[in-house]
């Protein structure tokens, strides 16, 4: 038997020491994770972007890809498959409709799963022949399965019902209904002439770090007219969330980070104190400082390690059930649990957030003990250090600050977070102090219940710290999800017309105003390539850095902007004619200013205007939107097309074939499918965020149960004299509800205060708008005076209950 | 009436030497005298009660002959070792390998049994086997009386019960010299009476020099001497044939 086998025993049975487990473990559990799962949803949205290309890189020619590509690509080690994408128009009896037809081959797509309706053998290619078809256009052209359809000079059965079809674009060609046939059908119809509009795509998909390079080494070798799309890249709605979730899981670590840290704070201070007259003993007894030292960290250096255990397995579990939820919620989501790869990167982030959490707040505790002077067992020392000062002091924190940089990466994200925690808490603090002081200045029953403000405002502040840190949490979580809500409102336009010839404009109003259909105004459009800027051409430099400059661009010429662009420079109305309106980023991009004169090459000549103002736009809108918009008259309106959008609800869908047929030229995109896709994947990663959130919530709670146990701890000894000196039970529970309960209200008041002050600074740095929550205003203060009485019932009752005597005696 | 300890301080036979020792702390009102110098040696074997009033500076003397703490000023020797010019880790080796301590709340560690309480100052000795330490420990529990208490915690024994597992931990380590710090402070007469028989009788038993700090002058009157303090100063020794020695 050794000392540390003995000492182990002895501490094993101390109060503090399951807190302190408890914390670590959570610490663990909630850093391996969140690490994990983080990395496992962030790769499968990755995924779920590359299903929209049907694989992760996607090589695109208006001519058929060269074979080098092909090469290139075999040696990267990348798959690949071909697929050939056209408009055609679609012909049943006497229907006519122009679809979107996608050839493809067996292996189809490399991303994503193909739902069929009767389903076939997965991966293979429509047989020569036969044709899939999207429900839409069952409807649009009249037909069932197994009637024919023709495209071009070829006929083909109908087999198949495309039920999801995740390789849904934003391309234009994307977004009339999709027929699917086998790519060897294509010379058969025919229909592929000199200036068809053809996309040939060479699909290309791998591990992550292959397609990187690849996109990397040929990014800027491919030749005219030939695009290589990367999956992440250019999906701004699909990222989005993405990064949302990116940042609200930084902000879950670091808070699961603090709120652990405090929790050991305060459960080691509880050690500690409990500990420091047997370390004394050891002293007298001739242990060394080093013996204890030793000692001391052997023995958290094994709760690391059950920590380490335990947290890891809860980790995994917590993990598993977070991705069981989105595997549920999303099948086609490719996300691989994988609980051996819990073993890297996490449990190694896991270890080492425990590690610098225990350096970091445990220290001063340690030193504390290591340094316990032996005459303490002679003489009862008062050597309390201010914990609050220590604890949260200037080395914790630095380390914290460390180890959150190198974890995040974020430096703004990290000193925002901590400055904003440590001015609030500062600030707490001195309210709480100053109300206090205040209040026992002029009352006489505060001057009986509030002894020490100083003490007493710490012990607040502890607590406002444990449930304030909640708070935010759970305020952001429903701060982000509104947000993303928002971004999406019921009535988004879920149809986008393109090509509509300029005699049916007029038609086509009629029709939607009859249908009640809410829509955008409808936008002339004409393309045209900008050539040059006041007079002087782009350089070839420039032109090779800057995509639109080598693409055609779509224009419209418009009295009014959407109502979501938002004018930041310049004159928010035209005055005359042959002025234009830029888009803020293609603006900065192109070194457009105010002022300046910009020309077009059209198809009917050079058309040259003045920048008269500069606007955001929200892509995310699904309405139209331009980079430039000309003043009125500037062009002639019926040289192009139509463009807009408009919503049509569930129950009406059945009226929109009918009003497509009348507009057989005309292009209508379905975006609900796309939109649903985002709108699924929005509600799942809200799901996973509450997950996330119940691990801060535990951390946070650890914290309000420890802090209310020191709370209760200090007055355990008053209790007792209390008792002695002749109090009843019910003076003594009246006086220490009141105590308690104002702890809690106070404590509670606080926590919304700093609530408040971390929302209001997320919100700046999430651009959410900031508002104050009355509710929890509310709620939190009287939730947390239950709490706290509750806590101090349930601890303190156990002293009425024994005589004075034995517990002043066991308290000497 | 003082002694000088010149002549005396390095012979064979003395244990502790105190030479011109004071104590002073700073305090917020300045200066304060806890000790003032002081000489007297105690010799092996001896039984030497320290006496006087609560603040009389017996508790701070008692520490810094047993090297709890530094003296601001003067030398303390024990078993030969110059405290006075030790470091805190030096000093608690001459604990460990000279000194017992009993004190008025018995510092028992509540979650381990009697035995493993007795056993702890063993535990931070190397040099003795676990065999060798429990079979002391077994011994000198039962020499206390407490051959079936020996698995039970502090919790369920009694106030005289739990004095004499710490009694029986001073004296596992073989030390010379036990200090013990207002033994029965805490327990009743009938009870104290008893401890205060056991610490004598195992005291001449073991041959150890037994320092002992009280306020209670009957209990002093069992040592062969006492020093009584004063404020701080020492105000008179008393010699008499202690029932112990006799």
């Amino acid at each position: 038997m050794n000392l540390f086998n003995l000492m182990f025993r002895q501490s094993w049975q101390a109060k503090g020491i399951w807190l302190l487990l408890a914390s670590l473990i959570l610490a663990v559990t909630a850093t391996t994770s969140l690490r994990f799962a983080t990395e496992t949803i962030s790769t499968a949205i990755d995924q779920q972007a590359g299903q929209l290309l049907a694989g992760d890189l996607v090589i695109t020619s208006s001519k058929p890809v060269e074979q080098r590509w092909y090469q290139a690509s075999q040696q990267a080690g990348l798959r690949s498959n071909n697929a050939t994408v056209f408009g055609s128009m679609a012909q049943a009896g006497e229907q006519f409709v122009l679809v979107n037809v996608k050839a493809v081959e067996s292996g189809f797509p490399l991303r994503g799963t193909l739902t069929l309706q009767p389903a076939q053998t997965a991966g293979q290619a429509p047989a020569p022949g036969t044709v899939w078809l999207m429900p839409r256009s069952f409807d649009l052209l009249n037909v069932k399965l197994g009637d024919q359809i023709r495209l071009g000079d070829a006929s083909f059965r109908v087999v198949a019902s495309i039920v999801r079809d995740p390789n849904q674009e934003a391309g234009m060609g994307g977004f009339s209904p999709t027929v699917i046939i086998n790519r060897q059908d294509v010379p058969a119809t025919n229909v592929l002439q000199a200036g068809s509009r053809i996309d040939y795509r060479l699909i290309l998909a791998g591990e992550p770090q292959v397609v990187k390079a690849f996109q990397q080494r040929y990014k800027d070798a491919m030749g005219e007219g030939v695009q290589l799309r990367m999956a992440s890249q250019g999906n701004t709605r699909l990222m989005r969330p993405v990064q949302l979730l990116d940042d609200y899981a930084q902000i879950v670590s670091v808070l699961t980070m603090l709120l652990c840290g405090i929790a050991i704070a305060l459960s080691c201070q509880r050690y500690v104190t409990e500990q420091l007259d047997q370390f004394a003993m050891l002293r007298c007894l001739g242990a060394t400082r080093q013996q204890l030292s030793l000692l001391y960290w052997g023995l958290l250096l094994l709760l690391l390690a059950i920590a380490t255990v335990l947290g890891t397995v809860i980790g995994a579990a917590v993990a598993y059930g977070l991705l069981e939820i989105l595997r549920q919620a999303l099948p086609a989501l490719e996300l691989n649990f994988q609980p051996v790869l819990m073993l890297g990167k996490p449990l190694l982030t896991g270890v080492v957030s425990a590690l610098v959490l225990l350096a970091g707040f445990a220290l001063p505790h340690i030193l504390r003990l290591i340094r316990v002077s032996p005459l303490r067992v002679i003489r009862r020392m008062d050597d309390r250090i201010g914990w609050v000062n220590i604890t949260i002091g200037a080395a914790a924190i630095g380390l914290m600050l460390a180890f959150l940089l190198l974890q995040t990466g974020k430096v703004m994200l990290s000193l925002i977070l901590l400055g904003g925690l440590l001015l609030s808490l500062l600030l707490i603090w001195a309210m709480v102090y100053g109300l206090l002081r205040l209040w026992r200045r002029y009352s006489q029953f505060a001057q009986a219940y509030v002894r020490q403000p100083q003490q007493l405002g710490m012990q607040i502040v502890a607590l406002a710290l444990g449930l304030g840190l909640l708070t935010v949490v759970l305020l952001l979580r429903d701060d982000l999800m509104q947000r993303w809500k928002q971004s999406l409102p019921a009535g988004t336009p879920n149809q986008f017309v393109y090509g509509l010839p300029p005699d049916q404009k007029d038609l086509l109003l009629a029709r939607l105003d009859a249908a009640h259909w809410p829509r955008s105004q409808l936008y002339p459009n004409i393309r045209g390539r900008l050539i040059a800027k006041n007079g002087q051409k782009f350089s070839e430099d420039m032109i090779q850095q800057n995509n639109s400059l080598r693409r055609e661009l779509n224009l419209t010429q418009a009295e009014r902007f959407p109502a979501d662009n938002k004018i930041v420079a310049g004159n928010p109305l035209f005055t005359a004619s042959n002025q234009v309106s830029v888009e803020q980023k293609e603006a900065e991009e192109l070194g457009i200013q105010l002022g300046d004169h910009i020309t077009m090459r059209l198809p009917e000549g050079e058309l040259t205007a003045q920048v008269v103002s500069i606007r955001t736009v929200n892509w995310d809108s699904f309405g139209p939107n331009f980079f430039f918009i000309y003043s009125p008259h500037t062009f002639d309106e019926n040289a192009g097309s139509y463009l807009g959008s408009f919503y049509v609800s569930p129950q009406q869908r059945h009226q929109l074939a009918a009003v497509i047929r009348e507009f057989p030229t005309t292009v209508f995109i379905d975006v609900d499918v796309m939109l649903n896709e985002v709108r699924k994947l929005l509600d799942v990663l809200g799901q996973a965020l509450g997950l996330l959130a119940v691990l801060v919530s535990g951390a946070g709670f650890l914290v309000l149960l420890t802090s209310l146990q020191l709370t209760v701890d200090e007055r355990q000894r008053e209790v007792v004299l209390l008792r002695a000196i002749g109090l009843s039970r019910s003076q003594l529970r009246y006086r220490l509800g009141v105590e308690m309960g104002l702890i809690g209200l106070l404590a509670g008041m606080m926590a919304v205060f700093l609530a408040e002050a971390v929302s209001a600074l997320m919100s700046y740095r999430l651009s959410i708008p900031m508002r104050l929550h009355m509710t929890w205003w509310l709620f939190i203060p009287l939730l947390m005076t239950l709490l706290a009485l509750m806590v101090g019932q349930n601890r303190l009752r156990p002293l009425w209950k024994v005589s004075p005597l034995l517990i002043l005696r066991r308290e000497s | 009436m003082q002694e000088t300890v010149v002549n005396r301080l390095f012979s064979e036979s003395t244990v502790i030497a105190a030479r011109q020792l004071s104590q002073t702390v700073q305090t917020p009102a300045g200066e304060l005298t806890i000790l003032h110098p002081l000489d007297f040696t105690v010799q092996a074997g001896e039984q030497l009660a320290i006496t006087g009033r609560s603040g009389s500076g017996k508790s701070t003397l008692l520490g810094l002959l047993a090297g709890l703490d530094r003296a601001s000023a003067g030398q303390v020797f024990l078993c030969g070792k110059a405290l006075h010019d030790l470091d805190e880790d030096q000093r608690a080796a001459v604990r460990l390998a000279h000194i017992g301590f009993v004190f008025q709340s018995f510092q028992l560690l509540n979650h381990l049994s009697a035995l493993d309480n007795v056993l702890l100052p063993l535990t931070l000795n190397k040099r003795v086997s676990y065999g060798q330490a429990k079979l002391r420990a077994e011994e000198l529990l039962a020499r206390v009386g407490l051959e079936k208490h020996m698995k039970q915690t502090p919790r369920v024994l009694s106030g005289g019960e739990q004095q004499r597992v710490a009694i029986a931990r001073a004296l596992v380590t073989q030390p010379q010299v036990i200090f013990a710090d207002e033994p029965t402070g805490n327990l009743d007469g009938q009870t104290a009476h008893a401890i205060e028989d056991l610490l004598f009788d195992l005291n001449r038993e073991q041959g150890t020099t037994l320092v002992l700090v009280t306020h209670d002058l009957k209990l002093a009157s069992r040592c062969g001497r006492q020093l009584h303090l004063e404020d701080g100063r020492l105000s008179h020794v008393n010699s008499s044939q202690s029932p112990a020695q006799a």
